[in-house]
């Protein structure tokens, strides 16, 4: 410290004023008092000699008393010299003062010399003192703010950092009195937080922080205060605890961390002026130090605090969290990970990530570097394994955990389990496949109209239903409309008008035209959805291709429609005609059937065009160029020579060409506007009869399933064509074969009127088993027999043959009637297998003496009606067994007298079954008619049973009617 | 088109083929094979119900006699419960009522 030449003074002045002491005086009296008293006595010869003693005495005194003593013992040493030298014994007389003057100043130079010497050496042992002393303290503090700073750091209370620093402040600055004022939490208010040497029941009470107090003087001005006496400082009326205290000198220091004023440390002590520069320099470290030790402290609250909440919410988040470092050792593994993962933390910690399945180690890897890197992952979805070694489906974010100075120490992993949301996803996913799938499959698409904003949105496959490029729809429902055909549109409009008017929905079919022209079936759902109100918000629909079940129909009901016409008649030519006619527009917009004739050569039967005009172009063209089924290019042709369907289902205007035979044909066929074909060849049993030709245009391509349809219809016209044929050869045959069975005429008997009729069931193309003979027999007799042989066709006409010829022939050689069918029984039983029997009546006429009569056997067969001349009706005649089954049947023969005018019907069931099905019911009707028909002739009996039939007219009958009528017209 | 339908109760010891329905031609035609089929099995007896039966012609005695055949050529036993009247007046016109086994309740009948 440089001091000021006024202070080097003072620091001369004052130790001596404070050593003129007792021993000082007697130090400075004794020495030249004992030299002057000593001198007579002792033999002192010079002068000299006695000045050296003095001269030594003052040095003594000087030495010993400081400089006033010194000067002392020189003035009375000089006195003693003058005793001695002047005039020893004459009084203090002084002859020669030269020499005392000499003397006196060298004496007062001697004492101030020694004195500065003296003095020296004691300023230096001062000076060496107090730096000591000062270092003992600087050292002192410095130990204090070093161990307030290990407790600060090692993890004191707060409470103790407190009492710390006032007990460090005390003992530094060496004060009784010591008082930390704190800002109370959230309050602007002072309270002293800690003190030494306060009254009880001081600590705690608050401190103002206005300036009119120490503390808030000191917080407003910020810089330490040095107060030098308070008792007699009036700056400060608001601290009356401290002057209450009475102390006198202070100094206080205001405690700031960076960010805020903590508070107050004061320093008070009983002396006034008591603090130096370097306590001011050492409050500001101890209150610096506090700060940082209670900022430290509240950061190390606030982190522990921190540190608790989060390892809680690690602890309790639902969600797995684990941290590991960068060998892949886990550090943090909470309880949810060890829920879904299975191992503990106990197991996992320290030890490395257990979870990852052996073939994904790379990219846990892969992933670990990245966030070593500094990378992030969230939502990165994998496969995880259980303790259980089963599988779990995560999905996890990942980041990297850095140290304080941003170093990467770990990697933090938020897992979810995922496989539940997995599973739905997936299911979601393969319901939404099945779905699309599903839709697809059913040519089904969906679209969601906002009513609103007149949005729609659809689904991919719903363009391709409507023909169009994936895009290609504008998403308008104006643009919806547009893609119908033309005469459905309002059709749709007005569905939708009435769903969106109701809330409700429709569901309808209609037609969409595609941008090629072609017209497509849709089935169009829609369903309104509502708003609270009741006003319509969207509209949600599916739309589907039904264009194949459509033409399905169609061409079913056409089929149906055909196959009626076919089967219903024999005029196959006509058929033909309506088919061509039935199959345009459905199936085509031209349909040309040509039929082989019996040279094999065709010639168009029927043409069918939409437009009359194109059909007499159709038919001008066959006229002009004739089918030649030998042309090599026209399908037609091939379609009649290879007997296979033919199907052109992109019919070019090069290919068209191709089928002319000149520039006319081309042109005239160009006029057709044709765009697909197909021609289906009539095949029945092998044989080509013809081909139908299905021709269209306006952009329509056949496809197979056309091409099917037109075969099942050509399979049936082929069908129809060949059993009319058939028919029409099979009835030729058939009746020529029924006649060869029948008497070609009925013999005129004499006296007997006879008629017979035969009805064939059904259109006749078949023969019938009914039969009937009417002959000669030996001896004049006439035999009349009715049969019905079962079954039809070649086999029953067989069987009727050999009855016909066996009842003929047994009739030459067996009388009785039962006989003859006797030996009719037993040649088919050894003609025939099992299950063919005929029955028959069989009647002889004859003449005896007993008058004319018949006598009649039936074998399984009707039993005859009489009718008698007097009106009676019944049956004649009885049961018999049928013929043909077994060995022994039980025949009888009846005789019926006959008189002039009875008549004798002879029928099979057919004909009472024709009447109704209970043969006894028919058998009745037929009595009545008879009853009705006396008196008739033979021939008007059967006309008047014939009109019966067709006024019963039951239909078709389904068996063959045969019956024979007889009437006696005399009885001679 | 046939009228006819008909059922079939198989158990152990009969096979009871009832009809229903006009017994035609058109009916034998579809009713031969599932007989063919029943006949198969060779049943110790073999019933033939014709109650239900409205119409019964040429055809239908031929289909019956033909089983009837083949039932006592094979020995087994063949019985018919008669339709009603007018459908058994067709067997009694041909005297079949004499040569097939009518009963009216086949139930308490056995094979024997």
């Amino acid at each position: 410290m440089k001091l000021g030449r006024r202070e080097k003074v003072a620091e001369w002045v004052a130790p001596a004023r404070a050593r003129l002491s007792v021993p000082a005086v007697v130090a400075a009296v004794s020495g030249p008092g004992v030299i002057t008293a000593l001198a007579p006595i002792t033999d002192l010869e010079g002068k000299q000699g006695v000045t050296a003693l003095y001269l030594a005495a003052i040095i003594a005194a000087t030495t010993i008393g400081g400089l006033w003593s010194g000067v002392l013992a020189a003035g009375l040493s000089l006195l003693g010299l003058d005793y001695f030298f002047v005039s020893p014994f004459h009084g203090f007389t002084v002859d020669n003062k030269e020499p005392l003057i000499t003397g006196g100043i060298a004496f007062l130079l001697a004492v101030l010399f020694v004195h500065r010497v003296q003095q020296r050496r004691e300023a230096a042992q001062l000076r060496a003192e107090q730096a000591e002393v000062e270092m003992g303290r600087r050292a002192s503090r410095q130990e204090a703010l070093a161990s307030f700073g290990r407790i600060a750091l090692t993890g004191a209370s707060a409470e103790e950092l407190y009492d710390e620093v006032v007990r460090l402040v005390g003992e530094g600055l060496r004060v009784g009195m010591v008082g930390l004022a704190e800002f109370a939490p959230g309050s602007d208010d002072l309270v002293l937080r800690a003190g030494v040497g306060w009254r009880e029941g001081t600590i705690g009470s608050r401190v103002s922080a206005e300036r009119d107090s120490l503390a808030g003087y000191t917080l407003a001005l910020n810089e330490p205060v040095v107060v030098q006496d308070l008792r007699q400082d009036d700056r400060f009326p608001g601290s009356p605890i401290l002057h209450a205290h009475g102390g006198a000198g202070a100094i206080s220091v205001p405690i700031r961390s960076p960010e805020r004023s903590i508070g107050v440390i004061t320093a008070i002590s009983s002396q006034a002026n008591a603090f130096s520069a370097d306590d001011v320099i050492f409050m500001r470290a101890a209150a610096n130090m506090f700060a940082a030790a209670v900022q430290r402290h509240r950061f190390a609250d606030e982190l522990r605090v921190a540190r608790d909440e989060f390892q809680a919410l690690i602890d309790a988040s639902p969600v797995p969290i684990v941290v590991y470092d960068r060998d892949g050792v886990v550090t943090v593994w909470n309880p949810a990970a060890e829920e879904v993962f299975g191992w503990t933390a106990e197991e996992v910690i320290g030890s490395f990530f257990p979870i990852v399945p052996d073939d994904l180690r790379e990219e846990f890897d892969r992933i670990r570097e990245d966030v070593y890197e500094g990378r992030a992952f969230s939502g990165y979805e994998t496969t995880r394994l259980r303790k259980d070694g089963s599988k779990v489906e995560v999905s996890f974010s990942n980041a990297p955990v850095r140290d304080a100075v941003g170093e990467i120490r770990g990697v933090v992993g938020i897992i979810t389990d995922v496989t539940d949301r997995k599973r739905a996803e997936r299911a979601i996913i393969e319901s939404e496949q099945r779905l699309r799938l599903a839709l697809e499959a059913a040519s089904m698409g969906w679209w969601e109209w906002d009513v609103g904003t007149g949005v729609v949105r659809w689904s991919d496959n719903l363009e391709p239903i409507h023909g169009l490029p994936h895009g290609g729809f504008k998403g308008t429902f104006d643009a919806f409309l547009e893609l119908i055909h033309p005469d459905d549109r309002q059709l749709l409009e007005d569905a939708v008008g009435r769903a969106l008017a109701e809330g409700s929905g429709y569901d309808l079919e209609f037609r969409v035209v595609w941008p090629d022209g072609s017209v497509h079936w849709m089935q169009g759902i829609g369903h309104v959805v509502v708003d609270e109100e009741g006003k319509p918000v969207r509209m949600l629909g599916l739309g589907r291709d039904v264009t194949d079940r459509k033409r399905r129909e169609e061409a079913l009901a056409f089929l149906a429609e055909a196959g009626e016409r076919l089967s219903g008649t024999l005029d196959y030519e006509r058929t033909l005609r309506e088919i061509a006619r039935l199959a345009v527009p459905r199936l085509a917009d031209c349909c040309v059937v040509d039929i082989l004739d019996e040279e094999r050569s065709p010639h168009q039967l029927a043409v069918a065009h939409v437009d009359p005009r194109l059909e007499e172009l159709v038919r001008d063209l066959e006229t002009r160029y004739p089918t030649d089924p030998n042309l090599p290019a026209s399908p037609m042709g091939r379609a009649l020579r290879s007997g296979q369907a033919e199907l052109v289902e992109r019919l070019s205007g090069a290919e068209l060409r191709s089928y002319a035979r000149d520039e006319e044909h081309a042109a005239l066929l160009g006029e057709l506007g044709l765009t697909t074909a197909m021609f289906v060849p009539l095949t029945a049993r092998g044989r080509t009869l013809g081909v139908v030709g299905f021709l269209a245009g306006k952009g329509r391509h056949y496809s197979p399933d056309d091409l099917a349809l037109a075969r099942d219809l050509a399979r049936n016209a082929a069908l129809s064509v060949d059993n009319a044929r058939l028919y029409s050869q099979r009835s030729r045959v058939a009746r020529s074969l029924q006649r060869s069975l029948l008497p070609p005429e009925l013999p005129a008997i004499p006296g007997i009127d006879v008629a017979a009729r035969y009805r064939a069931a059904g259109e006749g193309m078949e023969v019938g088993g009914d039969f009937y003979d009417l002959f000669e027999t030996d001896g004049g007799g006439w035999a009349v027999v009715i049969g019905d042989v079962c079954g039809k066709g070649a086999d029953a006409a067989a069987v009727t043959g050999l009855a016909r010829h066996t009842i003929r022939t047994a009739a030459f050689r067996e009388e009785r009637p039962s006989h003859v069918l006797q030996t009719l029984n037993d040649a088919m039983l050894r003609q025939y297998a099992q299950g063919t029997f005929c029955t028959v009546a069989f009647a002889r006429l004859a003449d005896t003496v007993r008058g004319r009569h018949a006598v009649l056997s039936s074998g399984g067969h009707p039993l005859p009606l009489l009718l008698t001349a007097g009106g009676e009706a019944h049956a004649v005649g009885s049961h018999g067994t049928l013929l043909g089954v077994f060995p022994d049947p039980e025949l009888e023969d009846t005789e019926v007298p006959l008189s002039e005018g009875d008549v004798l019907l002879l029928y099979t069931d057919g004909l009472v079954e024709y009447y109704d099905q209970d043969v006894d019911v028919g058998e009745r009707r037929l009595l009545e008619l008879l009853r009705e028909s006396a008196g008739k002739s033979a021939e008007a009996v059967a006309g008047r049973i014939e009109t019966s039939l067709r006024e019963t007219g039951n239909g078709n009958a389904r068996d063959d009617i045969a019956f024979v009528v007889l009437k006696v017209s005399r009885a001679d | 088109v046939s009228a006819i339908t008909f059922s079939v109760d198989e158990t152990a010891d009969r096979t009871v083929l009832a009809f229903s329905g006009e017994l035609d031609i058109a009916a034998v035609a579809e009713i031969e094979p599932e007989l063919t089929r029943l006949e198969l099995a060779r049943p110790g007896l073999f019933v033939l119900d014709l109650r239900a039966v409205t119409f019964l012609d040429s055809s239908g005695i031929r289909m019956i006699l033909a089983a009837d055949a083949r039932a006592r050529e094979q020995e087994r036993r063949l019985v018919v419960v008669p339709g009603p009247e007018p459908v058994h007046r067709v067997f009694e016109l041909a005297l079949l009522d004499r040569r097939l086994e009518f009963v009216q309740d086949s139930s308490g009948i056995g094979t024997s």
